[in-house]
């Protein structure tokens, strides 16, 4: 299993992904933008799977991150910006 | 305990320190920095509103912003971007300015006062946070204000553009610019030094994101208080400053710049801790947004220039012997708004 953080371009669409995930029995919760992340919106999802789970994702979503060691490595970045 | 951000605390430290300094240097009791004050000065001097006491191109407006793009810009952090809901944004900051001015303070001239021992700031924070509290209540029933879109950074320039503007006006003193003889606006640091000051400030709030609503917004909603703790150290840097200073005076009546209402201290506040967890973030948080490009601050901050100048023109603004009856209306129509926006943005979820 591996650590991940979504970011989003709305706190919306954020609680829209935690929820589509929590309600498949994900380990996943929302929580403040990591400070070296995006500045878009205030809010991420930081969730626990084996992939970055993109079909999940709200169509809002900014990008998602790989987290390890207190470091982030962008994963992939949603084109519709 | 969540691990505690020492760049936050830092930040925190270091606004309570420049407030200080600022009012050692010339600034008016306990508004070293007042984001919703100094807008309105400046209001005042381009000759939006006609209040004598209150005209002046505050110099921390223009650092803040300023120190936010080069602190943006070095960390490739600058983006022009916006699109959200701009008009609505505009009419919140008009709104969180009328509340900051019927209280007398933007969220952080709040701490401030709070700082100085004024404890009317304590009966605003208690509105402050039960604002914010129903601001998040609209926040996890799916408020929105839609999205920004990337827009290019000619976009993303208009704020950084426009506090230049201000520079050379404040310089160059051309006839056509206010300035007060008496009254708040006539006390004022030395120009470089509050430029300074509202560069480091800015710099560092771009770094730490600095927000005096997102750390009780993310108490609230995460039990997350990185931001929190700043809040707390720009109170404690005051507090110190004011001792060694010996402005510490705690008590409700003669306080600098301030009145006794609580009723309406509290509901000004209110108003400011909803109007701007809508936005996304305080007065302070939108100037610094601005200056890293992002429109919708822009749209916010001049919304809030142009709600200071409302709230001088049509009598809003409260003063030291208390609220006015225009401002008392005032607060409760932005309260209506404000609630007309938040029902009316939340979303369904897909």
């Amino acid at each position: 299993m591996n650590s991940y953080v979504a970011t989003f371009h709305t706190h919306f669409s954020a609680q829209c992904t935690a929820r589509t995930m929590m309600k498949a029995g994900i380990d996943a919760r929302m929580a403040p933008v990591p400070r070296s992340l995006s500045t878009d919106c205030g809010t991420c999802v930081r969730y626990t799977a084996a992939t970055p789970l993109t079909e999940m994702m709200h169509a809002d979503y900014d990008a998602i991150y790989e987290a390890a060691d207190g470091k982030y490595r962008e994963l992939q970045k949603n084109q519709d910006t | 305990m969540k691990k505690v951000n020492w760049l936050v605390v830092a930040a925190g430290l270091v606004v309570g320190a420049a407030a200080v300094l600022l009012t050692a240097l010339g600034n008016p009791g306990n508004m070293g920095f007042c984001i919703a004050c100094f807008l309105r000065d400046t209001s005042g001097a381009l000759g939006l509103h006609s209040a004598a006491a209150v005209q002046y191109i505050r110099p921390e407006i223009i650092g803040i912003v300023l120190g936010s793009l080069i602190a943006a810009l070095g960390f490739k952090e600058f983006k022009g971007r916006g699109g959200s809901s701009p008009a609505l944004r505009f009419v919140l900051g008009m709104f969180v300015m009328i509340g900051a001015l019927v209280f007398l303070g933007c969220p952080l001239r709040m701490m401030i006062r709070i700082g100085g021992g004024d404890l009317n700031a304590i009966v605003g924070l208690v509105g402050f946070v039960v604002g914010i509290f129903v601001g998040t209540l609209f926040l996890k029933k799916g408020f929105t204000m839609k999205r920004a879109y990337t827009l290019g950074s000619l976009e993303g320039s208009v704020m950084p553009a426009i506090v230049i503007a201000f520079f050379i006006l404040l310089v160059a003193a051309p006839s056509f610019i206010h300035f007060s003889t008496e009254g708040p606006g006539s006390k004022h640091a030395p120009i470089a030094v509050a430029l300074i000051v509202g560069l480091i400030v800015g710099a560092l709030a771009q770094r730490s994101r600095l927000c005096t609503v997102g750390g009780i917004r993310d108490a609230m909603m995460f039990k997350d208080f990185k931001l929190l703790y700043g809040f707390i150290a720009v109170i404690v840097a005051v507090v110190i400053g004011n001792l060694i200073t010996g402005n510490l005076n705690f008590g409700f009546a003669g306080q600098p710049i301030a009145h006794t209402d609580g009723l309406w201290n509290a509901l000004g506040m209110a108003l400011v801790g909803w109007g701007s967890v809508l936005l996304g973030g305080c007065p302070l948080r939108q100037l610094v947004l601005a200056g890293e490009g992002s429109a919708d601050s822009t749209i916010t901050v001049l919304g809030m220039m142009v709600g200071a100048a409302l709230c001088h023109n049509f009598g809003l603004a409260s003063s030291a012997n208390g609220p006015t009856q225009n401002g008392m209306i005032a607060v409760i129509i932005g309260f209506v708004v404000v609630a007309v926006v938040s029902f009316r943005n939340i979303a369904k979820e897909a």
